[in-house]
């Protein structure tokens, strides 16, 4: 390595003792700093520090007004430190959690970082709560979007739209399932005998804790369970009630109405 | 006062909290006239750091006018126009006593191995930023720069992070008379490393980018090559004919967690976050530079690991440097470089936008609209006075 004959050669003014390739010529000040000696971070640790004045002695401790989370990799708290923001809520303790970790575990970052995603959520909370509705258009930088990049900017209002609108066909559906016939793609169900017509009838109890409602005791089902215990993934009734004879009937008119595959077991 | 106020991925926006004040006697309350976005506060903006708390302040490039100093402030007095270096640091700590200043380990007890930024999350010690009209700044008679008449208030606010950063990145990567050097990244930062490089005496610097108005900007700005790898099949391939089938001397990543060109590092490091972002350029750095280069990294990273081929890198015998510029340290050479009319750091400020307007400033810089390079935000209290 020249590092040492460069110094030496160009320290007292290297500017114009290197000789700018011809190549180069266009090149502004080419090779200024070509001289070691011209460079500010070389070497890379450099003692003493220049920096003005007495520095050698630490600064006084700052006083601790509010929570701060430490790395469990050092002492205790530095001398210096940001107060904004303290710790709360549910992503307060998530992060006062994710601080049992060390930096290089890497439950502490996942941890915090999911802390984030809820701390978001409490944002979200927290300016509802103050009643103001973020007008997330602006948040995004919508205006800019639709000033320098109009093609982007619809393509983005349209996907959102499909991606809505697809959440409440969806979000109806579900809510159809709980009062009426099971319903299909696109509202097909509609078609079906209106079974959600009837009032809700008392058909039998059901013992089972398995089943919402069911507290082992034997409480009241209506025809509506029905619906709901398809909403929860199949699941029947492990215990088979007695039904009174005026209950089986009803729920016998019931499976009449209802596809095959609701009433398969 | 006026803040810049982080409400979750993508979403910022400009609202009135409570202002900073004195909470420890070596602090001073900025009042803020320039400050500027920083390609890293978009890792920020797009959820990309953990530890990012709802109601940050952002911002880490900035100047202002001393407004109020604690009681063991001797140097700064009120009314003074400083710069602010992005690092908080103490001055007294073992890393400072080496002016390894942006490691300081005396301003941050949430993370032992990064020091303290301002408005860059809390890993980071919890400070908020400069997007707003007043700033506390700790240790103010240690870090901040009075700013002498002769220096345009545009190229100060550049000073403070990424000109020294972009200058670090070539000087980190020992470059020697007439080496070949590859920036990747055509952000500030990689535009600012490719005009060092010719200062430290590079013989060739090519700049990788996708983005053409970016490309057309630093070609200008810097006298280099450009390539565009979105219009290259194999990177490693052209970039190996390019330079006699040996590779460059030098590699500078000045990109970072949110690189592109690679689909499974973008899937794996961006969308679903399985590694502290995409290792794409630093992939590239390692299997671009020759064998014995060096490989300077200055492009910000999360703090989990990155998938990277260090196999490579130790068969190359590679040298990889990398840390957070240490701004203080380079102030006074890169005045002169100013003030000898060698460079115009303030040519990169594209836009100036009110820091009321600070949501589409972000997306602007963030979606790369308008030919946006470098935003300057201008907070209304500036707007009036300076």
């Amino acid at each position: 390595m020249d590092t040492n004959t460069n110094t030496k050669s160009l320290a007292n003014n290297p500017e114009k003792t290197r000789e700018v390739p011809a190549r180069l010529a266009h090149i502004k000040s080419w090779g200024a700093d070509l001289d070691y000696a011209n460079r500010p971070a070389y070497p890379m640790e450099r003692m003493p520090a220049r920096l003005e004045g007495d520095h050698s002695h630490a600064p006084v401790q700052q006083a601790q007004t509010v929570e701060i989370l430490q790395s469990i990799e050092r002492p205790g708290i530095t001398l210096i430190f940001g107060t904004p923001q303290p710790s709360s809520g549910l992503s307060g303790m998530l992060r006062r959690a994710a601080f049992g970790y060390s930096e290089s575990d890497l439950r502490h970052w996942l941890i915090l970082l999911f802390a984030d995603r809820v701390n978001m959520v409490e944002g979200l909370a927290s300016d509802l709560r103050s009643g103001h509705v973020p007008n997330l258009f602006a948040e995004m930088g919508g205006k800019a979007e639709f000033k320098y990049n109009l093609p982007a900017a619809i393509q983005k209002v349209v996907v959102v739209t499909a991606v809505v609108g697809l959440g409440l066909l969806l979000w109806s559906q579900s809510k159809g399932r709980e009062d009426g016939p099971p319903p299909t793609p696109f509202g097909l169900a509609l078609a079906q005998p209106p079974v959600s017509a009837a009032p809700a009838r008392v058909i039998g109890t059901c013992r089972s804790r398995r089943f919402p409602g069911g507290n082992g005791r034997g409480v009241p089902r209506c025809s509506r369970d029905r619906a709901r215990r398809r909403k929860i993934g199949r699941r029947r009734c492990v215990h088979r009630p007695a039904f009174a004879p005026e209950a089986r009937a009803a729920r016998a008119a019931l499976l009449k109405h209802l596809p095959a595959r609701i009433s398969a077991p | 006062m006026l803040a810049m106020n982080y409400r979750g991925t993508y979403r910022v926006r400009a609202e009135h909290k409570s202002a900073p004040y004195i909470e420890h006697p070596g602090d001073a309350i900025i009042c803020v006239n320039r400050a500027c976005i920083c390609g890293s506060d978009l890792h920020l903006h797009h959820g990309l750091v953990p530890y990012t708390r709802i109601g940050t302040t952002f911002g880490h490039e900035f100047t202002g006018v001393v407004e109020e100093v604690g009681s063991a402030i001797h140097k700064l007095k009120v009314g003074d126009q400083v710069l602010v270096p992005f690092d908080v640091f103490c001055g007294a700590c073992y890393f400072c006593q080496r002016e390894l200043y942006s490691n300081c380990h005396n301003v941050n007890p949430e993370a032992s191995a990064i020091g303290g930024i301002y408005g860059y999350s809390h890993s980071t010690g919890g400070y908020d930023g400069d997007q707003a009209e007043h700033v506390r700044v700790p240790m103010a008679d240690v870090g901040p720069t009075v700013i002498l008449a002769d220096l345009d208030l545009d190229d100060a606010v550049l000073l403070t992070d990424a000109y020294p950063t972009g200058y670090q990145a070539a000087e980190m990567g020992d470059i020697r008379e007439g080496e070949t050097v590859m920036v990747f990244g055509a952000g500030p930062v990689g535009i600012f490393a490719a005009k060092s490089a010719w200062l430290l005496g590079a013989g060739r610097v090519i700049v990788v980018e996708h983005v053409d108005y970016r490309l057309e900007f630093v070609k200008n700005f810097a006298q280099c090559e450009t390539v565009n790898f979105k219009e290259v099949d194999d990177m490693a391939l052209h970039i190996k004919k390019m330079t006699d089938w040996m590779g460059a001397d030098v590699c500078i990543d000045a990109v970072g967690c949110e690189a592109a060109g690679n689909f499974a590092q973008s899937l794996t490091g961006i969308k679903l976050k399985l590694q502290g972002g995409s290792a794409t350029v630093l992939h590239w750095c390692i299997n671009l530079v020759r064998k014995g280069g060096k490989v300077s990294i200055v492009g910000v990273y999360g703090p989990t690991f990155n998938a990277i081929p260090m196999g490579n890198a130790v068969n190359k015998e590679l040298t990889l440097r990398m840390n957070q510029a240490r701004v203080k340290r380079h102030l006074p050479r890169l005045i002169e470089h100013i003030q000898a009319g060698r460079i115009k750091p303030s040519d990169v400020i594209t836009h100036r936008m009110p820091l009321e307007e600070v949501a589409d400033a972000y997306d602007m810089f963030s979606s790369k609209l308008h030919n946006c390079i470098k935003t300057v935000l201008v907070p209304p209290r500036a707007t009036a006075s300076t």
